[in-house]
């Protein structure tokens, strides 16, 4: 009997805190809105599945959860805290990529510089509220809607907050279409929303294959600190474009990206421990990370407006908010919205091109932000 | 936590600020200005390095007339021996 009570006392039930419950329900939230309501279900779901896995409470000396030297799960969010994961999912996205719509029209380049705003002003508003200069770092990279560059820097940066970071830029990027349509909506007249860009022009093979080793060496060179992500971006790319490594480019886009994402987004779930996650710093990276993600569309969809002022052939504004780099979701809400005001007007691949050149605004600024803070 | 302007200064959040968007402009001009000229380079290029007429996808054993007319006349005669089941994959 004595035994019987002993291990009653070890169960989820009798160890349970209103903290761990809480985040339970979060995590069955995440699954739903993946399910129910189709938010970036590939990670939100392994992400709000983790969260529950995570908030089941064990004793100590069993070694389950992310943060007990030994568990599974400690070796899973490896990948996540050594900074692993986010330079094999840049090599998927790389291998995914077709560039073809930035290069077939250059200028909207720098409406992914421009987006980047959200990231350093979110470093003002951090240093502001008390954080450290890294922390503020890690926080303002949320801003760069680029879920593994923001757990790469944060594993740089400021590993104790790397799980409430990682959790708030993985549901900002989920809250794609909820948070950007307002903002784009405000800052543009019904007149600009009509603007319709020409069609590209064609790009040849040649572009394409010289064009990730250009970008690399010119971004690495400039700013070394993005040469892990950059690097492995731009090798993803030319394996596809290449045309003479098509079975690892295929490995790259499909089988090992998806084992990345379901690991990556598991063990990012899992670490969002109560005890750890529901604090009132967390609450405050949540916050700076709402304003750092709004910035960054303002500040893309303003630059548009700034750049019609000096342009013969003017850009439809919207497109300036897929600057976030949110690859594709942002480029798709661009489209949507655009569609709403005008159905036959198609700014899909226009909006890619500064979508792409987002990622690489925002893992060049995150090589910033690592040379100036590392220690 | 300490809190307020004076953070900002110690943390020189302004100068990283400025300095971080120079740079990240900096960077994606200059790849803007690349992509814009990289087409003028491959035409001045192209008369050098002339595009080879091969692509790296076509199997060599598909590469004559015969062959893809042997090829042709097996595709229709596996069609054939399938019966119907070829026909309900296609339409």
């Amino acid at each position: 009997m004595e035994i019987l009570f002993e291990f009653l006392k070890t169960t989820g039930f009798a160890m349970m805190t209103w903290g761990n419950a809480l985040m339970i329900i979060v995590g069955i939230f995440f699954v739903s809105l993946a399910i129910i309501k189709d938010y970036e279900p590939l990670l939100l779901l392994p992400i709000g599945f983790g969260a529950i896995v995570g908030n089941i409470p064990s004793i100590d000396s069993m070694a389950l959860n992310v943060y007990q030297e030994g568990s599974v799960l400690s070796f899973l969010y490896l990948g996540v805290s050594k900074g692993i994961y986010p330079p094999l999912i840049f090599l998927g996205i790389g291998a995914m990529t077709d560039f073809s719509a930035m290069l077939s029209n250059p200028k909207l380049v720098l409406l992914g510089a421009a987006a980047q705003i959200g990231i350093f002003l979110t470093l003002i508003g951090a240093l502001y509220l008390g954080f450290s200069p890294s922390e503020s770092g890690a926080i303002g990279i949320i801003g760069g809607a680029d879920g593994p560059t923001a757990i790469f820097l944060s594993s740089k940066l400021a590993p104790h907050l790397l799980g409430s970071i990682a959790i708030a830029a993985y549901s900002y990027m989920a809250l794609v279409p909820v948070i950007q349509p307002p903002i784009m909506r405000l800052l543009t007249t019904k007149k600009e929303r009509l603007i319709r860009m020409k069609e590209p022009r064609h790009v040849s093979q040649r572009e394409k294959i010289i064009f990730p080793i250009a970008v690399f060496l010119i971004s690495a060179l400039i700013a070394p600190g993005s040469i892990v992500l950059i690097g492995m971006l731009c090798l993803g790319n030319l394996l596809k474009e290449s045309c003479v490594t098509e079975r690892l480019a295929n490995t790259a886009r499909n089988a090992m990206i998806d084992t990345v994402t379901i690991i990556l987004g598991f063990s990012v779930g899992a670490s969002a421990q109560a005890q750890t996650f529901l604090t009132a710093q967390s609450l405050l990276v949540f916050a700076l990370g709402a304003l750092s993600f709004s910035i960054a569309t303002a500040g893309g969809v303003v630059f548009a407006k700034c750049m019609n002022l000096f342009l013969r052939d003017k850009i439809n504004p919207l497109i300036g908010a897929a600057g976030v780099s949110a690859v594709p979701d942002s480029a798709r809400v661009v489209q949507m919205v655009g569609q709403k005001e005008d159905p036959h007007n198609f700014l899909l691949m226009h909006a890619m091109a500064p979508n792409v050149a987002g990622v690489l605004g925002s893992a060049i600024a995150a090589g910033i932000l690592w040379s100036v803070f590392v220690k | 936590m300490n809190s307020g302007v004076q953070n900002i200064v110690n943390g020189q959040g302004i100068m990283i600020t400025i300095s971080g968007m120079l740079i990240v402009f900096a960077a994606l001009a200059i790849t803007s200005f690349f992509i814009y000229l990289l087409p003028v380079f491959l035409r001045i290029f192209a008369s050098i390095l002339p595009a080879e007429e091969t692509s790296h996808h076509i199997p060599a054993f598909y590469s004559t007339p015969e062959d893809e007319a042997l090829a042709a006349i097996g595709f229709a005669l596996h069609s054939e021996a399938c019966g119907s089941m070829v026909g309900k994959e296609s339409f």
